[in-house]
């Protein structure tokens, strides 16, 4: 690509922050051809750009003096939804990928040295999503630390206001799926009973008055104790599926398209992480939620990376946490409904080579599944 | 004990009654069934024998005859039954009241068989005299009176003669008869008997006549007293009362007996049952020593596994010690690793990046210079003419400004320039991070040596740049202290240990001084000042334990203290801990700068630093 051939208007902006001048000398040099480049050397400095330019692409370093880079991919988060954010840092500390994924919700985790072909690639490709797909309406994040909020979750089916709070939607993107105003009505009240199975009764199908395609939740472990959190915190307002195996999954998936999937990565890693990643990868719309007994940097950077994964959670699961999130996580998987282009911003790096079969025999059934969820 | 006393005192009571009814229910003696058979017999013969009697004196007497023989035989027979009852059978069991009712009875029968007895003799007596004078009045009185006529003695013939027919007439019972008249005649007579001339039987006559006349009413008396004696009546009596003693007696040991049976029974019961119990309890203690016998194998068995699991516990329990204060030290190696990974990611991360973006420019740079050897190789004497030689000088040059647009390669130089520096200088960041690695861990020195504690805290700051940097600023007040004589990885492990805790304590961003100097003559003291949150008094006196921590789980193992304390007391040192809560910490190592005899061997070993070596 060659730098005259861009015009300065139509060039990406670019945010590198980090407190190590020569990083940024590096990546100024590096893309300054490509990309409008705005340079930071800490939080502050960074977020007074992000305010005043509208930023396609940050690249914040984490461990930096003040503010954490997961600090300041949170604000810009709020501050400004759409730009992309990726974290690259020296050392993946626990916290940080937490962080990256509960508070910041980063496109892609990089850990230095990164090789400067990966750190090229991924940039462009979020700029091109932060410039193609529409900007999203930040939710909830999930913050460090016990909740005070409720323990249940409040369903808000207003969608209206979706689009309007968020920025306009890219001219591609499909008009918003008609959806049935009853359908508030119709979820204030508890009727969904806790799913064990993972296709509901024929006649609770049929009982279900124009349910809106994904606004259940499949539980995916073999962990009762996460069924009885994720059931409490529904309480009933939305019905709640438990698969006991990738086959139950899918079926489920197929079947009652619920919008949020929350899986327990605590056993069978390499199964359900391709699993998740490869779910993500076919049905976009689909929010993960992953729950795990440990917290291991590399499967949970992997997860973000692989699975865009909207939460992470730690087992045991605290009610309050759980609800917010998944309170957030419907909230966003019906923002992803409403403007599917939206989606492309969740883009995951093709699912490493050496999945296991399971999974790519379960899942050849998805192939056609997209076209499914949106009817 | 009380209940051995009561149940001997029963067995004694229940033996005693055994004994008493076995005495009570002993068999009468042979003799005394003999003498109760033959004392009836006996005693009804004696009053046949009796009866017998008086009815031999009472027909003699009808026939004024002599009793005879058959009299004295009867009266012998009478006398000469026994006396006395059987000794034995006053002896049987009975009662005194019976006895002495048995005795009275023998008393009284004895008294008048003896009574009747002497009478009977009398009566005999008195029978045979009578009737020796019956009978010689009879064959002599006709002569005597004869012999009276005989001498004229007429008078006293007759009155002899009336006096014999007058007594013979008493005699046989005539009642007209008046004994009066005779006795008259009989005291007449009587004083005639001194005439000479009486014959010789006239006395002899007289006499009989007299005793006629005087026994006549005395044996009729004394017979009729013999036929009223109550002899048999007597001998009933006693017959009676032996047969109630012995009826008595017989009773009372068949009593005692059938007493005896029941209580032989009920003892034999009684022992059954306690024999019952007996084996009962005998199998219950039997089983119950069985199960002792079992729990006993099964309490070794137990004790034995236990000890096994115990030795196993204990074990595994120095393996966790070991596996702990190993875990402590990887985890200050983890903090440290993550803070030099990141020193050393970063310089790697522009340092492969630069490298890549230096070969990026050199391309467009080959690319000029090619253009422009190229340009300068086109030489005159390759073209035809000139004119040629210009187009293709011209041509060449034009490719080269191409190349030159945008001044790209004037800032392809400068980049260059620019990447190079900076990669020269993150390699020196690098380098200088691998050598105080090395200083740090001091892994190619001495164990112990001397130590500029001044430069071992710039190393230690160094290494934990990366945990500090970001949360506090460092004030160094380093006093003018002389080397002291200590391990140096050890000491170091010390600094890095106190100086992350500080950093750690620290919320947001803060301050840590570090002041060096003089504690006294032959100490330094190296404080080491946060402005952190502070330890809560109640903490403070448990900070140097094993294990305590109050980070969360996971994140310490609460060795790291209790090591660094351990550090400075092997050291001979001392660790002295002051805060406040909500101002900060001090902590401040206070090492002697001449090493006391060291225990060498201990140090260096078992409180070794990480072998950072590896891990770097």
């Amino acid at each position: 690509m060659h730098a005259h051939a861009v015009q300065e208007a139509h060039r990406p902006r670019l945010l590198f922050v980090d407190d190590e001048q020569r990083v940024l000398n590096s990546m100024r040099i590096m893309f300054r051809r490509q990309f409008e480049l705005f340079l930071a050397s800490h939080g502050a400095e960074a977020l007074d750009i992000v305010r005043d330019k509208d930023i396609d692409v940050i690249v914040a370093d984490h461990r930096m003096p003040k503010m954490t880079g997961v600090e300041v991919l949170s604000k810009v988060r709020a501050m400004s939804p759409r730009t992309v954010r990726i974290l690259l840092t020296g050392y993946a500390d626990l916290d940080a990928v937490e962080g990256s994924i509960n508070e910041s919700e980063v496109f892609r985790f990089l850990t230095k040295p990164c090789a400067p072909q990966q750190l090229r690639e991924t940039i462009e490709l979020a700029a091109k999503l932060a410039r193609e797909a529409p900007a999203p309406v930040p939710t909830e994040a999930l913050l460090p630390g016990e909740t005070t909020s409720g323990d249940t979750i409040e369903i808000i089916l207003e969608s209206d206001t979706v689009t309007e709070v968020g920025g306009p939607p890219a001219p591609a993107a499909a008009p918003p799926v008609q959806r049935s105003t009853s359908s508030t009505a119709v979820l204030e009240q508890p009727k969904f009973p806790p799913q064990r199975a993972a296709a509901a009764p024929a006649q609770a199908a049929a009982a279900r008055p124009k349910l809106a395609t994904g606004l259940g939740i499949v539980v995916f472990s073999m962990d009762n104790e996460v069924v009885d959190v994720v059931n409490k915190a529904v309480r009933g307002r939305l019905p709640v599926y438990n698969a006991g195996n990738i086959v139950q999954v899918v079926k489920c998936l197929t079947e009652q398209k619920p919008g949020v999937l929350v899986t327990d990565v605590s056993e069978d890693k390499a199964t359900i992480q391709s699993m998740t990643a490869r779910l993500k990868e076919h049905l976009p719309q689909l929010v993960t939620i992953a729950v795990s007994q440990h917290r291991d940097v590399l499967d949970m950077v992997w997860l973000i990376n692989h699975g865009q994964i909207f939460r992470f959670l730690r087992k045991p699961l605290s009610a309050g946490r759980t609800a917010i999130s998944l309170q957030a996580a419907l909230q966003h998987h019906r923002q992803l409904l409403k403007n599917p282009e939206l989606a492309k911003r969740h883009e995951v790096d093709a699912a490493a080579a050496g999945d296991p079969g399971v999974v790519d025999g379960v899942l050849s059934k998805l192939k056609g599944l997209k076209r499914l969820w949106n009817n | 004990m009380k209940r051995a006393v009561i149940a001997f005192v029963l067995a004694l009571a229940a033996l005693a009654l055994l004994i008493s009814l076995a005495l009570e229910s002993r068999s009468l003696p042979v003799e005394t069934h003999v003498a109760q058979y033959t004392i009836a017999g006996d005693l009804q013969r004696l009053d046949e024998d009796f009866k017998a009697l008086v009815d031999t004196l009472e027909a003699a007497w009808m026939e004024q005859a002599p009793p005879g023989e058959g009299a004295r035989a009867l009266l012998g027979r009478v006398t000469a039954q026994p006396r006395q009852l059987p000794e034995s059978l006053f002896t049987m069991q009975g009662s005194a009241s019976q006895e002495a009712r048995l005795r009275n009875s023998q008393e009284t029968f004895l008294s008048a068989l003896g009574q009747a007895t002497a009478l009977a003799e009398e009566i005999i007596a008195d029978q045979t005299a009578y009737a020796a004078a019956v009978s010689f009045l009879r064959e002599s009185g006709a002569a005597v009176i004869q012999e009276l006529r005989d001498s004229r003695l007429d008078r006293q013939s007759a009155d002899t003669f009336q006096l014999v027919v007058g007594t013979l007439d008493f005699a046989g019972k005539d009642a007209s008869v008046r004994a009066g008249a005779l006795d008259r005649l009989l005291v007449t007579l009587g004083r005639d008997q001194r005439v000479d001339s009486m014959p010789a039987d006239f006395s002899v006559l007289l006499d009989s006549v007299g005793t006629i006349l005087k026994n006549k009413p005395l044996i009729e008396s004394k017979l009729k007293q013999l036929d009223a004696t109550p002899v048999g009546e007597h001998a009933a009596a006693l017959g009676t009362a032996a047969q109630d003693m012995y009826t008595n007696a017989v009773t009372r040991i068949e009593r005692a007996r059938l007493m005896l049976s029941v209580y032989a029974v009920v003892l034999l019961l009684s022992v059954g049952f306690i024999a019952l119990r007996l084996q009962r309890t005998y199998h219950q203690i039997n089983r119950a020593n069985a199960e002792l016998a079992v729990l006993n194998e099964s309490l070794e068995h137990r004790v034995a596994d236990r000890t096994t699991e115990l030795s196993g516990t204990l074990a595994d329990l120095k393996e966790s010690q070991v596996q702990l204060v190993q875990a402590e030290k990887m985890s200050s190696l983890g903090q440290l690793v993550a803070g030099i990974s990141h020193e050393i990611n970063t310089p790697l991360l522009y340092l492969a990046n630069n490298a890549e973006l230096i070969r990026e420019r050199l391309e467009s740079l080959r690319d000029f210079v090619t253009a422009c050897v190229g340009a300068f190789s086109i030489k005159a004497d390759d073209f035809a003419d000139r004119a040629a030689y210009q187009a293709a000088f011209v041509g060449a040059l034009r490719d080269v400004k191409i190349l030159l647009r945008d001044n790209e390669l004037e800032a392809a130089i400068e980049e260059i320039q620019d990447l190079t520096r900076d990669s020269i200088a993150g390699l020196g960041e690098l380098t200088e991070m691998a050598q105080s690695l090395k200083d740090f861990s001091r892994l190619d020195r001495a164990p112990i040596a001397s130590f500029d504690v001044n430069a071992g805290i710039e190393k230690t700051l160094l290494i934990a740049k990366n945990i500090v940097k970001h949360k506090a600023s460092i004030i160094k007040q380093y006093g003018d202290i002389p080397e002291i004589q200590c391990s140096p990885s050890q000491i170091n492990q010390v600094f890095l240990n106190i100086v992350t805790n500080a950093a750690q304590a620290i919320e947001g961003q803060g301050e840590i001084t570090i002041t060096t100097k003089l504690y006294d003559a032959d100490r330094v003291a190296i404080a080491i000042a946060d402005t952190g949150c502070g330890i809560p008094e109640e903490n403070l006196s448990k900070i140097r334990d094993p294990f305590f921590t109050t980070k969360e789980v996971g994140t310490g193992t609460g060795l790291g203290l209790s090591i660094v304390d351990e550090i400075i007391r092997s050291h001979f040192g001392e660790l002295l801990i002051e805060s406040e809560v909500g101002k900060g910490s001090v902590f401040t190592v206070v090492l002697p700068i001449k090493r006391p005899e060291p225990a060498e061997q201990t140090l260096g070993e078992t409180l070794d630093l990480p072998e950072l070596k590896e891990a770097v």
